[in-house]
């Protein structure tokens, strides 16, 4: 019986990775558990084990291809017999079931793609984009591009849910000014780090842990998001090429650590919320990336980063911005200070090009001065 | 089964004249056709009824207005012979709005409700269960109506033939089937294709009475017909005639007749019943009637010749039933 | 207000007609004998107590001379309610429908009517190819022709009454697991369902489809037997988190187009759903439809779940593949998604 040689979902928050070597040719005996080809995830290259002994055959992937996580890239064929016909691919195109996103609905539960009836070019032709004619028209009279839009609908065409997804993330989403930077400017990020008393903010935690309300560390810089950017210009920014655009409206991303690694979903409405809600949707929003349960639209819409370090983790985060954001913030454990009282270290990461238009280390001073004070110095 | 002899009849010199005026008209009206179809006027081909005219004649003249005719794709003599207008009739042929049909039908549908001539049916043998289907209506309306189904030799093998006299005659129907035994169905003799003697002879099979009758004397096509008219509306059922008779043109007009004998057609020639009618009436009513028939026949040509094309949306309509009841 | 099964209400149907107007009639194998079945599937049981056997007439084994029969009729002033034992038989009448009943309004420049109705049993129940099809799709290509399917006793007895009243050759096609008949003449697997009918006159209007089931995921169109394997696929789906539209058309000629319309528009997703095999039939018709008039609305390719195309098999076990079952209306909703 052959046996498939299949992408496993390695070390990587993506659905992608590229094969950069292949251990053995077409045709060439494969021992079991030797390496059999290599595959580069963002962090380094990985070799990928030979599943079988037999004959390599099949093999559609060339070096340097981007491959999909659990596509199958070759067969391994005990000697002897013959080359298996070419059957069509079945596997699912990530890890983990994903239903499609919806603005109104629940999501539904974990559904496995079905092998569709008609085997479409859309999987195996990456020139050409496949989008149903309904999301295509809803795009259109949005004037919005989906190139680039991730395909959540059968054959992996770009549908409707998909495009409100990108939209619903732009809806309401107000530019305060574009800056262009020089591209010169661009690679590397600028970091500065500061301590903060942090005696109120873990006095005011307790007193509202006190009064029942369910809320941790990481919900209080949440909830003090909006306060502390007011004084931190230009920092609530996204980034594309030497094109920085300042948002009005505050979307962060907060980094969730999974097994796979940083994920960073973002929290879409901060203006408004009550800490207990706030606190709410954080927790739903980490568990449903933690349960695989988040769509490719979660992630989508960010305009800051912050990274809340758990009460037993590090004492200081620098976290790198997540593609496409201008800054990042760390806020390490609530810790005893060397004078005795609590104390919490902040950390901003920013990119070079942000940095090169934004007066971060004002950012990070107005930041520090609302965490220190949660309740603006009443008390 | 009845073999209806020509001479011990008195016949009204009115009623014959009238006889001949319409198997006359039928004559000239299918001459006129062809030479017009020959012209580019009329667009289809056309089955004539030339030398069949005494059946079509000398049944529909034992028919009350409002009997029902069922006729077959060589239905000019028929319709004309019911009452149908020369004048709609052409135009139909021509193609013009103001067909019979509408122009939706042609010449081997035409027809005119109004006068017991229903749309003619074009697939053979397929009118008997209709005119099956007509007579049980008319029973059990009490209308006292009798239908009529045309169907030639070739014809009367069609299954649907036999399905339609079984019902006729266990259901007792006022319906009358007229197979026009014209010896060829096509190119093909009969010979070749019914198994018995006569169609005729088949009747007794299904119950009900057969007769034979020399379809080109149009008296005593008459005759035998009234006898089955009466038997119908009696209540006594349903009866099978045998007309013989002869094309004396070909099956349709793109036909050379190369299946049958020069002998044999001059042979019919001589049976022609008009001329065998016209034996009868003195040369001066001939003559006369003959010119009545010629200038009625330019009357209808002029008037499917002013007639108006349909619009082309026409073809849309009636489908569906869109009149009132 | 009563409940009653299919075969009822269509009984009840033709009473009420026969009462009404004296020209209705019915004609066909079997329907009017003493002690006999009434009809094939008990529809006509029993009338020929109240109306005799003129009007309830039992006619020779002869398709054609019953086809042809109802026509001549028809075209002369009465308004015969014909049938057939097995849509099958159709087959065998089918000069006299396609070229006599379905032309003759046209041909005669729309001065002859043919207001006939011709009933026909259509689905597979383990007796054999030749007793088994759903035809529809032959009748529905005929212009002409008007065609309706009732699924419900509500609307038996309703599209019943419509149909005579039409001044058409209208066909309707009944299901034989859905009549509810009884006794002798019951069927295996038969769904039977039993519904509301009210007591004396009303209308199913011909050209009216009706949704069965709302939701706002995915449209899925059925006839007949498949409405129900419709409904429970979307029962099935429901607990995944699919909220199913189920739509039964009722008439399929003139079908309901605005309501599909209207429900795909909505959902951008179709599923078709026919026991009749799958090329060249109905369902491909309604899925041309919408995709030539919905097709920016379109979320998802067209889905048809049909009968393979095979003559319809015997066995059960063979038969289990060919009718449409619930799990593939499901499995063919789930492939509308990623």
């Amino acid at each position: 019986m052959a046996v498939d040689v299949l992408v496993p979902p390695v070390g990587t928050n993506t659905d992608t990775l590229v094969l950069v070597a292949w251990h053995r040719r077409e045709g060439e005996r494969v021992e079991k558990d030797e390496p059999l080809f290599a595959v580069e995830t963002d962090k380094s290259v990985l070799d990928i084990e030979a599943p079988a002994s037999g004959i390599l055959r099949n093999v559609t992937a060339a070096e340097g291809d981007s491959v999909s996580v659990l596509a199958r890239v070759a067969r391994i064929v005990p000697e002897g017999e013959s080359e298996p016909a070419e059957a069509p691919e079945s596997a699912p195109r990530s890890s983990a079931p994903v239903p499609p996103a919806r603005s109104d609905a629940k999501a539904p539960a974990t559904r496995t793609p079905a092998a569709s009836p008609i085997v479409g070019p859309a999987t195996k032709d990456r020139n050409r984009i496949f989008i149903s004619p309904r999301a295509k028209t809803l795009a259109l009279g949005e004037q919005l591009p989906w190139e680039g839009i991730d395909g959540s609908g059968p054959e992996g065409a770009i549908v409707e849910a998909d495009i409100l997804a990108v939209l619903e993330e732009r809806a309401g989403r107000t530019l305060v000014e574009v800056l262009a930077v020089d591209a010169r400017t661009a690679g590397g990020w600028w970091s500065a780090s500061v301590d903060v008393d942090a005696t109120r903010f873990a006095a005011v935690l307790a007193t509202w842990r006190a009064a029942g309300l369910a809320i941790e560390p990481a919900d209080l810089p949440m909830a003090l998001m909006p306060r502390a950017l007011a004084g931190a210009p230009r920092i609530n920014a996204t980034i594309e090429g030497t094109d920085v655009s300042v948002w009005r409206e505050i979307r962060p991303a907060i980094g969730v650590e999974t097994d796979q690694g940083i994920r960073w979903p973002v929290l879409r409405e901060l203006e408004g919320r009550t800490p207990r809600l706030l606190a709410a949707a954080r927790r739903a929003l980490v568990d449903e990336v933690r349960e695989g349960r988040a769509a490719p639209s979660r992630f989508r819409g960010a305009t800051i980063a912050v990274m809340v370090a758990e009460p037993d983790g590090p004492d200081a985060l620098s976290p790198v911005p997540p593609p496409g954001v201008g800054a990042a913030l760390g806020v390490g454990r609530v810790r005893c200070g060397a004078s005795g009282s609590p104390t919490m270290r902040l950390t901003l990461v920013v990119d070079a090009r942000l940095a090169a238009v934004a007066p971060v280390q004002r950012a990070l001073g107005a930041i520090a001065s609302v965490l220190a004070e949660p309740l603006g110095g009443l008390g | 089964m009845t073999q209806a002899r020509p001479e011990a009849r008195q016949v009204d010199s009115t009623h014959v004249e009238s006889l001949y005026r319409e198997m006359l008209l039928i004559r000239r009206f299918e001459e006129r056709s062809n030479a017009l179809f020959l012209q580019g006027k009329i667009p289809s081909t056309l089955h004539l009824y030339i030398g069949q005219e005494a059946t079509a004649v000398g049944v529909c003249a034992a028919l009350r207005p409002d009997d029902i005719v069922f006729g077959t794709h060589r239905p000019h003599g028929h319709a004309l012979a019911k009452g149908v207008s020369p004048d709609t009739m052409m135009a139909e042929l021509y193609g013009k709005a103001t067909g019979c049909c509408k122009a939706k039908g042609g010449s081997m549908h035409v027809g005119d409700v109004a006068v017991g001539m229903m749309p003619a049916i074009a697939i053979v043998g397929a009118n008997a269960p209709l005119a099956v289907g007509s007579a049980l209506s008319a029973k059990m309306r009490r209308s006292g109506q009798v239908t009529v189904a045309f169907f030639g030799e070739g014809g009367s093998n069609e299954g649907a033939v036999h399905e339609a006299m079984n019902m006729a005659a266990i259901w007792r129907l006022p319906v009358i089937f007229v197979c026009e035994n014209n010896l060829y169905g096509a190119s093909t003799p009969v010979s070749q294709v019914v198994a018995v003697e006569n169609v005729a002879d088949r009747a007794a099979a299904y119950g009900m009475p057969g007769a034979i009758v020399d379809g080109n004397d149009v008296l005593v096509v008459e005759e035998v017909a009234r006898e089955a008219v009466e038997r119908a509306r009696r209540g006594d059922g349903p009866t099978l005639i045998e007309a013989k008779t002869y094309r004396l043109c070909g099956h349709s007009r793109s036909d050379a007749c190369g299946y049958r004998t020069r002998e044999e057609e001059a042979d019919w020639r001589d049976k022609d019943p008009l001329v065998r009618l016209g034996k009868v009436l003195a040369p001066g009513v001939v003559k006369r009637i003959e010119a009545e028939v010629e200038a009625r026949i330019d009357d209808c040509v002029a008037f499917a010749e002013a007639s108006p094309l349909p619009d082309p949306a026409d073809a849309l309509t009636d489908v569906y039933w869109e009149g009132s009841a | 207000m009563a409940m009653m099964t299919i075969a009822e209400a269509l009984r009840e149907g033709i009473r009420e007609e026969m009462r009404r107007d004296s020209t209705v009639f019915c004609l066909g194998e079997d329907i009017g004998i003493p002690g006999g079945f009434g009809g094939a599937f008990t529809v006509t049981l029993g009338l020929s107590d109240e109306f005799g056997h003129e009007r309830i007439l039992d006619t020779p084994i002869s398709e054609i001379g019953i086809a042809g029969a109802a026509i001549g009729a028809a075209m002369t002033g009465m308004r015969p309610i014909a049938d057939v034992q097995y849509g099958d038989f159709l087959f065998c009448m089918m000069d006299q429908l396609a070229n006599q009943a379905a032309k003759m309004t046209y041909m005669s420049g729309g001065t002859v009517k043919v207001p006939m109705v011709m009933r026909a049993p259509v689905g597979s129940t383990r007796r054999g190819s030749q007793h088994a099809q759903s035809l529809e799709a032959f009748f529905t290509h005929i212009p002409g022709l008007k065609v309706v399917a009732p699924s419900t006793a509500y609307d038996a007895k309703g599209l019943l009454k419509a149909a005579v009243r039409d001044d058409n050759p209208v066909l309707i096609f009944e299901h034989k697991l859905l009549y509810g008949s009884k006794g002798g003449r019951s069927e295996q697997g038969a769904l039977s369902p039993v519904g509301e009918v009210p007591d004396g006159d009303y209308v199913v209007p011909i050209g009216k489809g009706i949704v069965r089931r709302a939701g706002k995921d995915v449209t899925i169109v059925g006839k007949l037997l498949t409405v129900y394997k419709a409904l429970e696929a979307a029962e099935l789906l429901a607990a995944e988190g699919i909220d199913c539209e189920v739509i039964d058309p009722r008439t399929l000629v003139p079908l309901d187009k605005e309501l599909i319309l209207e429900s795909v528009r909505k959902t951008g997703r179709l599923v078709v759903v026919e026991e009749d095999n799958r090329t060249h039939g109905w369902a491909a018709e309604i899925a041309a439809m919408v995709a030539e008039e919905a097709f920016f609305h379109l979320d998802a390719p067209v889905r048809r779940v049909s009968a393979p195309d095979i003559p319809p098999p015997f066995a059960p076990v063979l038969e289990a593949d060919y009718v449409p079952s619930a799990a593939r209306v499901a499995a063919a909703v789930r492939s509308c998604f990623g």
